[in-house]
């Protein structure tokens, strides 16, 4: 029977919500190597770095180039992808699977304080029709959110409630570099941004840089008893970038978490499934996503979702990590109890139109 | 877990310097292509690895998102990006590769397309590349930077500039019989020689041109594979290696690798030659990524097809022409067409080609067992190599 790919340490870089102290290569190297010291390794006994970068949001062409290095890349294997954060886990459990690697080191990052993600992302509008037109991410969230709140799958007073839960629960995080979380009051007076969403709505752009050390599953279960086995992955993208007819949701979503729920088995994932982390862009969308996901709302995002800090590519590899820590049971304050079985969603693009769905389970030991 | 994977289907379009189709159209074009190719439909297609280097070449950010619907990701077929510069097309290949071989799909397209001329200068974006703060303002570009790699191999290895000419005499003559290439003329040494000079020793017409265009590669398990009406290739090997990124870091006394060479090219070649269970001295034929003459003089030793010091002899005792014992770029190489997106997958699907005597109007005389493609990606930093065989090789028959 084939070992099945496991997580077997994570790390995100700790800080305040800019960077400035180190350059983008530090924070690479920060992260790779907290998540090689937590799996009590050193860069030796990788053989494949898998990393994503966006060279738009990095600055520079290739961005890998001068990424690579700092992750551990040199004189070994090395992939990287620049459709999503978790799309580096997914080559990298690819690769486990097809019997060419042993051990990864997964790494994602984003600094935003360097570059102005609103202004960045307007550039993946199409030039011939989308960027004439095209509006911001933010307008285009709300269209999300107004086709939501239409068909009443989702209410602002739901969205409030999520936002105060997750900005409490980010304060909580010891991981999470926004630490305050506001009143009610003061969320009422947030002023508006694009209706329905307000200012304090959307989360705060944050440096992190994320690692993961994914190994084979028996040499997963000769570094830890608390490895996390990458059960089920799905992923896909909506066929545009325009939401077009795909309001409110995107079908890459459903179609991400078929093929994940698939590869693990799970029928009755309201049942199965003890603890997610969803990509929230707004506190409508934890809900939203939920829903479609087939969840039950338990344990939704213990680590403050996107309220905890959003770095673009970086934080689609945290949601990873942060379901790995639950069921590790290394979560810290935010832990939620003894989970077995988590998902971890991501999602990229205008209104969330590719979407990346992970089952993990904690590992019962030799398959 | 399965063993080889088959390539039963690639295209290519003619490349040229440009291309009214806008970026979808082309990465249409190539994936129809493709499926016609290998006699599937896009349903049988169960994901999509898009090919696409530097976003700014074509001036979209994460340009996956444009073309996911021309590159056949819809009805929720999964697509994923890759991006390491000119290895690009060969990662994406070597990525799809391991869809297949994981297990978890059966078939998969992989495609890209680059229209090369639509932000400006590929040199002025190239730079980019390189250290905002140190090393952009040279100003390097990639024919700076391997104009000083050829400059050091030459002083290590007494290569001249007549040797680099003989590349370019060589690989022209090959392109000239691709009916894709871009440039599609013969050349003289003397031509070569009196073509102006770019960054010395590199001349004009030791130079790759700027291209556009598409291609596309069908993968798929042996179960799939059977049901072909005619024999595909097989990648039985892959490899990667990585060196420096800072260009100062491959030189003098602590040097980790020689700018003149590049060792991680030797070990990605050894690893994927390793995996097919052969050595180097058993491929017939190879697609070397070699954008400039120079290059091909130190990726042919590095890809053990002989030693740095007998490669200039060799070529010009005619060893890697067409005809030769060993060909090298049989297609024209990247010398003729040099559609980044895609260049490097390029160099698999020629050997594709090749293996299974179909590359047409430069098909080598036999076609041979064992070929060989490679990438080069960043400033000489991400390596690939692909080992393609006229028949599978069994990972369990490696082992043993």
């Amino acid at each position: 029977m084939t070992e099945p790919a496991t997580v077997v340490a994570a790390h995100r870089t700790v800080g305040g919500p800019v960077r400035d102290d180190v350059s983008l290569e530090e924070l690479v190297y920060e992260a790779g190597r907290g998540a090689l010291r937590r799996a009590g390794l050193d860069i030796g006994a990788i053989d494949l770095v898998a990393t994503a970068s966006s060279d738009a949001v990095d600055g520079r062409a290739i961005s890998s180039m001068v990424t690579v290095g700092p992750a551990g890349g040199y004189g070994r294997d090395f992939v990287n992808c620049s459709s999503s954060g978790a799309h580096a886990l997914v080559a990298a459990v690819l690769q486990i699977l097809s019997g060419t690697t042993e051990m990864a080191l997964v790494v994602s990052w984003g600094k935003p304080s360097e570059a102005p993600l609103d202004v960045v992302e307007r550039l993946a509008h199409d030039p011939i029709y989308g960027r004439a037109v095209g509006p911001p991410a933010t307008p285009m969230l709300a269209l999300q959110v107004r086709a939501a709140l239409a068909a009443d799958a989702v209410s602002g007073e739901l969205a409030t409630g999520v936002l105060l839960e997750e900005r409490a629960a980010a304060a909580r995080n010891e991981r999470s570099p926004v630490a305050e979380a506001p009143s009610a009051a003061e969320v009422d007076a947030s002023p508006p941004l694009a209706s329905p969403l307000r200012e304090i709505d959307l989360p705060t752009a944050v440096d992190e840089a994320i690692a993961l050390v994914v190994a084979r599953g028996d040499r997963a279960r000769e570094l830890t008893d608390r490895g996390s086995v990458v059960r089920g992955m799905g992923w896909a993208c909506d066929p545009t970038p325009s939401l077009g007819d795909r309001l409110p949701l995107p079908e890459s979503l459903a179609a991400a978490a078929t093929r994940a729920y698939a590869g693990a088995g799970l029928d009755d994932p309201a049942e199965q499934v003890d603890v997610a982390e969803l990509a929230d862009p707004t506190p409508y969308h934890a809900p939203l996503v939920g829903a479609a996901l087939g969840l039950d709302g338990r344990a939704t995002n213990p680590s403050g979702g996107h309220q905890a800090g959003w770095s673009g590519f970086g934080t689609d590899l945290r949601g990873i990590a942060e379901v790995h820590l639950q069921l590790a049971g290394e979560a810290g304050a935010v832990q939620v109890g003894r989970a077995a079985r988590g998902v971890a969603h991501s999602s990229f693009g205008f209104a969330t139109q590719g979407n990346t769905v992970i089952v993990l389970e904690r590992d019962r030991g030799t398959p | 877990m399965s063993d080889a994977v088959a390539i039963l289907g690639t295209s290519q379009t003619e490349f040229r310097h440009h291309y009214e189709e806008p970026q979808p159209e082309l990465v249409r074009r190539a994936a129809s292509m493709a499926l016609a190719d290998a006699q599937l439909e896009l349903a049988d297609v169960d994901a999509v690895v898009y090919s696409m280097a530097p976003d700014a070449m074509i001036g979209v950010m994460h340009p996956e998102r444009w073309v996911a619907d021309a590159a056949g990701a819809i009805e929720g077929r999964p697509i994923l990006r890759v991006n390491t510069g000119g290895a690009t097309g060969l990662s994406s290949a070597q990525l799809a590769y391991h869809h297949v071989a994981s297990g978890l799909f059966r078939t998969v397209l992989v495609v890209g397309a680059e229209r090369v001329g639509e932000s400006g200068d590929a040199q002025m974006i190239l730079n980019r590349i390189w250290d905002p703060f140190y090393e952009r303002p040279f100003p390097l570009n990639t024919v700076t930077m391997l104009a000083m790699q050829a400059v050091r191999f030459a002083d290590r290895y007494g290569t001249t500039d007549e040797d680099l000419a003989r590349v370019s005499v060589k690989n022209h003559r090959h392109g000239a019989r691709n009916c894709h290439a871009h440039i599609r003329r013969e050349v003289t040494v003397d031509e070569v020689l009196e073509s102006e000079t770019i960054a010395y020793p590199l001349r004009f017409l030791d130079l790759c041109p700027q291209s556009s265009g598409a291609a596309a590669m069908v993968l798929a398990n042996a179960d799939v594979a059977r049901t072909a009406d005619r024999a595909p290739a097989w990648i039985n090997g892959v490899g990667v290696g990585t060196e420096t990124y800072w260009i100062g870091d491959r030189m003098g006394p602590r040097a980790a690798a020689d700018h003149a060479e590049s060792p991680a090219l030797a070990s990605a070649v050894e690893s994927a030659c390793a995996r097919s269970g052969i050595g180097a001295h058993d491929l017939e034929l190879a697609e070397l990524y070699a954008p400039f003459s120079s290059t091909e003089l130190h990726a042919i030793p590095d890809a053990g097809l002989c030693e740095s010091g007998d490669v200039a002899a060799r070529l010009a005792d005619g060893e890697f022409d067409i005809e030769g014992r060993l060909p090298v770029n049989p297609s024209g190489g990247v010398m003729c067409s040099n559609p980044i997106a895609v260049t490097a997958m390029v160099r698999a699907i020629e050997c594709a080609l090749q293996v299974t005597g179909t590359a047409g109007g430069h098909q080598v005389h036999s076609p041979p067992t064992h070929a060989l493609a490679t990438g080069i990606g960043g400033d000489h930093e991400f390596f690939a190599a692909m080992a393609i065989g006229a028949e599978p090789r069994s990972r369990t028959e490696v082992r043993a």
